[in-house]
């Protein structure tokens, strides 16, 4: 199956949907997937350390493997993934790359083209894992059993959360890096641009979808493939997943354009070194990364799940300022006030007591003037989470159910990555994930709520996975929960 | 003119407010003149090193420790100060400063008082630094130099938040100590300004932004620098 495109010479990247619904030719592109799989398991004994970098568990072990010690100084690049930096897409955009070629190489065919699963569209459909991936026929090398039992149900499989799937959080965002004390949030994450990194939070997409459809594709229940670094190469489904996620790189850069990207020199000049086709190791500086144009493929489709508002900012909102007021530059967020070691083990309700006047607090809460409200969860850290993520809401009215209340909600932490960061060795040493929310139009909202006095936030952490709510959360914590404006 | 001192106030209102821990930066500054200034006037820590003036030893030492890790840690000092209120920022900064030291005052006791034997001593120093080379490219090292940024959003409201923030900087500090300590040796051997320099370049060296952040951490080229340094010196030791 020729995935080319006449007019451009460059491959296309396909909607795995589109792929189905085409039928026959469309289904040999996930034919010709499973057959590559097969022929990259045959390189490797399945047992040690995998030793052809064109095997699937030599591939795998480049993001991580179980019972490899993670280093980025390994000589075989093992357990190199680069989360929870501005270096996340990039680093994922030429492992993408060299596996497709590498895949092209078993299969003989540099015109196969990885196919990508865009959960985020508007139908429940479109959420649901393709059914090529949940058939567990014999044989089938699309199928893994280590997933979440409702999602890769082969006959009737829940679909993703609309919520936990949707990339618009992540899209409307204009930035995309921020040094670490920079409390906002950003598209592709935190600035690393030396040897000695601080703490910094995840990139928006990076936590959604990208963590999210990780953790609820994997589940915790126990934890499957895709819900732990170690183990997430291993699913077909991840090099679809981050095939979308990269697409969604694309989307961003078709918005915000590519005078967007970051210039710093630490950035564009970081080298990764992959292997290629043959098996040879290759290198590319993240300049050469930046057109996927480049690379030679293009996605069937670029365009948002939702038309991207003029200015950064919550959907509704950013459109409510004046443009010459949403042009001044804004300052960095400052703490107007946080709370302490908050444990996910249940459903938990903290106050955050706000430092600024009620009345300062809900007058800068007000849509028309340019302030911006971010809510961060800092330092989480757990090394047994019970569930794929956490959903975080604002004044949640007591003894009601958190999904009748979308307008509060500020956002879900994914589990995704929180053990790994909780581990000793880990960058930080242990000092586990942070996450951060704008929530201006959920400020918006409760100013607009007469009952609340402007002088204490109250923060409800709910345990939640496929099919919503869950009792237990595990072992997971929050260092703190603070609350920014600027 | 009246105009030009009120965009110089502005722009430095801006600055500080951007930039809060400058007095850190300030701090370090001080200590380099007062170093320098100590030294070009005749003052020597050989004196300092006899009997009961020990303790001056130690100050003195401090004043380089000031002088060169301070400007190493204001990034953190930066990042805590921007974890914590307004209100509370100098206080944040000024807590993980003095938590900062603490572990170099522990270190600078023992390093005074062992040291003092070959206080001057050009081969010490030539030894010091060989010690500093190869340690520099330390496995361990480097990945306790990965985690000196390693800080804790803290406390916001009393004196658990003082308390935060004198933890975070006893612990930058013991990471910190953790990784300078072989740079900063031979500077308990031989006060000269040279050394102080040559020492807090190989330092910024490692630690200025570039590509492939996470490989600059025991780079060969700052061991040879050291290694260099260390042949030099013992070069001096025999010639003069």
């Amino acid at each position: 199956m020729t995935n080319g495109s006449p007019d451009t010479g460059l491959r296309i990247r396909r909607d795995v949907q589109s792929l189905i619904a085409e039928g026959d030719a469309g289904l040999q592109v996930l034919d010709d997937y499973g057959a590559a799989i097969i022929a990259m398991k045959e390189l490797d004994s399945a047992a040690g350390p995998p030793r052809n970098p064109r095997s699937w568990r030599f591939q795998a072990a480049i993001h991580g493997l179980t019972g490899l010690r993670p280093s980025i100084d390994h000589p075989q690049h093992w357990a190199s993934c680069r989360h929870n930096s501005w270096f996340f897409l990039p680093w994922h955009r030429m492992y993408l790359y060299c596996f497709e070629r590498i895949v092209q190489s078993h299969l003989g065919d540099d015109s196969w083209a990885l196919p990508y699963w865009d959960y985020t569209k508007a139908s429940a459909s479109s959420r649901i894992l393709p059914a090529p991936f949940r058939t567990p026929a014999t044989g089938n090398p699309l199928h893994v059993a280590e997933r979440d039992l409702r999602i890769n149900h082969e006959s009737a499989p829940e679909p993703l959360d609309a919520e936990e799937a949707d990339a618009m959080p992540a899209l409307r965002i204009d930035t995309f890096a921020l040094p670490a004390q920079n409390a906002a949030s950003s598209f592709g994450g935190g600035v690393v641009e030396d040897v000695v990194p601080t703490a910094r939070a995840r990139g928006s997409v990076e936590l959604q979808p990208h963590g999210l459809v990780h953790g609820a594709v994997g589940g915790e229940d126990p934890p499957g493939f895709m819900s732990r670094f170690e183990t997430a190469a291993l699913d077909p489904i991840f090099w679809l997943h981050h095939s979308n996620i990269d697409r969604l790189w694309d989307v961003w850069l078709r918005r915000w354009g590519v005078d967007a990207l970051p210039d710093a020199t630490a950035w564009l000049d970081t080298e990764y070194e992959f292997f290629d086709a043959d098996g040879n190791r290759t290198k590319r500086t993240i300049r050469a990364l930046l057109d996927s144009a480049e690379l030679g493929y293009a996605y069937e489709s670029t365009d948002p799940p939702r038309p991207i508002p003029v200015q950064p900012g919550p959907e509704g909102l950013a459109l409510a300022f004046p443009e010459e007021e949403a042009l001044v530059p804004m300052a960095d967020p400052e703490l107007v006030g946080a709370t302490e070691d908050v444990p996910f083990a249940e459903r938990v309700e903290v106050g955050i007591e706000l430092a600024r006047p009620p009345e300062a607090v809900l007058a800068a809460a007000a849509i028309t003037e340019p302030t911006r409200w971010f809510l961060r969860v800092e330092d989480v850290v757990g090394e047994h989470p019970a569930v794929s993520r956490y959903d975080v809401y604002l004044n949640l009215p007591a003894g009601h159910r958190a999904a009748d209340h979308p307008e509060l909600r500020a956002g879900s932490i994914a589990t995704f990555g929180i053990p790994e960061a909780s581990q000793p060795q880990a960058e930080h040493g242990g000092l586990g994930l942070t996450d951060v929310f704008e929530v201006t139009d959920v400020m918006a909202a409760l100013r607009d709520d007469f009952s609340w006095d402007g002088s204490t936030l109250h923060v409800t952490v709910v345990p939640a996975g496929v099919g919503g709510e869950a009792e237990r959360g595990g072992d997971v914590r929050a260092g703190r929960i603070s609350i920014y404006a600027g | 003119m009246i105009e030009a001192g009120s965009i110089a106030h502005e722009a430095w209102r801006r600055y500080t407010s951007r930039e809060p821990q400058w007095w850190l930066l300030a701090a370090a500054a001080a200590g380099w003149i007062g170093l320098v200034s100590v030294l070009a006037l005749g003052g020597h820590a050989d004196a300092t090193h006899q009997g009961s003036a020990s303790w001056i030893a130690l100050a003195g030492w401090m004043t380089m420790v000031v002088a060169m890790m301070l400007p190493f840690t204001s990034k953190e000092a930066r990042w805590l100060a921007s974890r914590s209120l307004p209100s509370r920022r100098q206080r944040a900064i000024a807590a993980f400063g003095a938590g900062f030291l603490l572990p170099w005052i522990a270190v600078g006791a023992v390093a005074v008082a062992a040291l003092a034997p070959l206080h001057g001593e050009l081969v010490g120093v030539a030894g010091a630094l060989t010690v500093a080379a190869a340690w520099h490219m330390a496995p361990v090292r480097r990945r306790v130099l990965r985690r000196c940024g390693a800080v804790r959003a803290p406390a916001v409201q009393g004196w658990s938040a003082v308390a935060d923030c004198i933890r975070c900087g006893v612990l930058a500090g013991a990471r910190c100590v953790a990784t300078c300590w072989a740079v900063m040796v031979p500077m308990a051997i031989v006060h000269h300004p040279g050394l102080m320099a040559g020492a807090m370049l190989v330092v910024a060296s490692e630690r200025r932004a570039g590509p492939n952040p996470e490989q600059r951490a025991g780079r060969p080229v700052e061991a040879l620098w050291l290694a260099g340094g260390a042949a030099v010196t013992a070069l001096l030791a025999v010639t003069v």
